[in-house]
């Protein structure tokens, strides 16, 4: 009897445990953000024809990724509003109007010890943008960002899988998915690759 | 159902055995490293375009070659240029970590005036009272920089006298200028095509002279060559890190480099031999 009252209560705990670390534990880690902004990449793939990732995610001459797109560039087509909706609404009242950046949430936003350059891994790697970002070029919706509220990173970084296992290969960009990734182009990449 | 002390702990060993199962020891771990790099005092580089500018350094007179990688116009990062006449790619250590140089621990952080803290403003006031007294003066710890014309322009304007800080080596070759005539800046080193070289308790191998110049110098033609196409011959009374690897090294007692040097000129000027 007291055997099985140990292990009932032993078990318990050990439930308690798989409950809060599997379950509760992911969802207090990450805050749950909303971009500035609704932005939709279908949609500008089909109705302004932008067809390749790299006419609004560029290159500059000097080889550096120029990221996300300066409000220039958005400007150039929504100087005045296109449509009535609301995001449509906020993107030219809030921003380009008074000449504001938009603060976007940057899921790939890595400490600053380190250095990644887009133009060695599209350009000389020869890497489709899809490996890394998947058909996000191609979504209908920016994502939630989810917020590590100790590390103050994306869970992108992390990966969805708080596990860390059974990721698709896209996720994930912790240090070690890099040397993966390498790993499987056979590239050696010394420490000062990415951390100069 | 009492619960008692026994069931505490039997729950707590439970538990602890499922969170070790779980991610969250592992996840906090390399979460918490994280956090601890991004305190709110430890400097972060701007965030900002990324940007490479073409420099020299200005840290000692040798002015090395210096590329100098820029996030939002603030230098983030400091390397050697390959193409430098002089330094060839190489730089020293301060010189590498010349753009930390703003997060120093013992560098300025307030205005001062004479020995006190002071306000920008009250030093501005303070100047131009000084300048409106008579002629400034301008003594310069680090000449040869952009900055050095400024301030010697500045000196000249205001009727007054630029002088120079020297190093130790532009010092040493005072009593030479005054001889020869021959301004001391003029002057230089020609290793590239010497043969020999007598040091008299130079630090050729211990950070003398533009850094990378003589140990680069040293690896091509001279380090582990019983007979080098580059001959050091060390003068010197100990056995220095530089002695120790040179072709050959003259033991003399400490002070007695100047005689030694003074004989060899002598014989260099006047041997028969040497003449012929």
């Amino acid at each position: 009897m007291k055997m099985s009252r140990n292990a009932l209560v032993f078990g318990f705990g050990l439930a308690v445990a798989l409950v809060a670390g599997w379950v509760v534990f992911p969802r207090v880690l990450y805050v749950q953000k909303q971009q500035p902004l609704e932005f939709r990449h279908k949609t500008h793939a089909e109705k302004s024809g932008v067809a390749d990732c790299g006419e609004c995610h560029a290159l500059r001459e000097d080889g550096a990724f120029a990221g996300i797109p300066a409000m220039e560039k958005c400007a150039s087509c929504h100087s005045e509003r296109i449509g009535e909706s609301k995001a449509e609404a906020t993107l030219v009242n809030n921003f380009i109007k008074p000449g504001h950046e938009t603060p976007w949430l940057v899921y790939a936003r890595q400490p600053a010890n380190v250095w990644f350059s887009h133009a060695i891994h599209v350009k000389r790697a020869g890497l489709a943008c899809t490996e890394c970002h998947s058909t996000y070029g191609t979504s209908d919706q920016v994502r939630v960002y989810q917020l590590n509220r100790i590390s103050g990173y994306s869970r992108d970084i992390w990966g969805h899988s708080i596990s860390r296992l059974r990721r698709a290969p896209h996720e994930g960009m912790k240090m070690s998915d890099c040397e993966d990734c390498h790993r499987r182009h056979n590239v050696e990449v010394g420490c000062l690759g990415c951390h100069e | 159902m009492k619960v008692t002390r026994r069931d505490l702990l039997v729950w707590s060993a439970g538990a602890a055995a499922g969170l070790l199962v779980t991610p969250v020891p592992w996840k906090l771990l390399d979460d918490t490293s994280i956090w601890s790099q991004n305190w709110p005092w430890i400097p972060q580089p701007a965030r900002g375009p990324v940007d490479v500018k073409m420099s020299a350094c200005t840290l000692c007179p040798n002015g090395c070659g210096m590329k100098v990688k820029m996030a939002a116009g603030w230098p983030v990062s400091v390397a050697g240029v390959s193409s430098h006449p002089i330094s060839r790619g190489a730089l020293c250590p301060l010189g590498f970590g010349a753009h930390q140089l703003n997060w120093h621990p013992q560098r300025l952080r307030v205005v001062r005036h004479g020995a006190n803290p002071s306000t920008w403003n009250e030093a501005r006031i303070a100047f131009a009272k000084a300048c409106s007294e008579g002629p400034v003066v301008v003594i310069d710890g680090y000449p040869g920089r952009a900055a050095s014309s400024v301030l010697q322009s500045f000196a000249k304007k205001r009727d007054g006298g630029y002088r120079v800080v020297l190093g130790s080596e532009p010092r040493a070759l005072t009593p030479y200028e005054a001889w020869s005539g021959v301004s001391a800046s003029a002057l230089g080193y020609d290793l590239e095509n010497a043969k020999t070289i007598v040091s008299f308790g130079a630090p050729l191998l211990d950070g003398w002279g533009p850094p990378g110049r003589f140990t680069r110098l040293w690896a091509e033609r001279a380090a582990g060559n019983a007979d080098p196409q580059l001959r050091l011959i060390q003068v010197e009374p100990s056995l220095s890190r530089t002695a120790g690897r040179a072709w050959r090294w003259v033991q003399v007692p400490a002070g007695a480099e100047s005689a030694l040097a003074g004989g060899l000129a002598r014989v260099l000027l006047h041997a028969t031999d040497y003449a012929r």
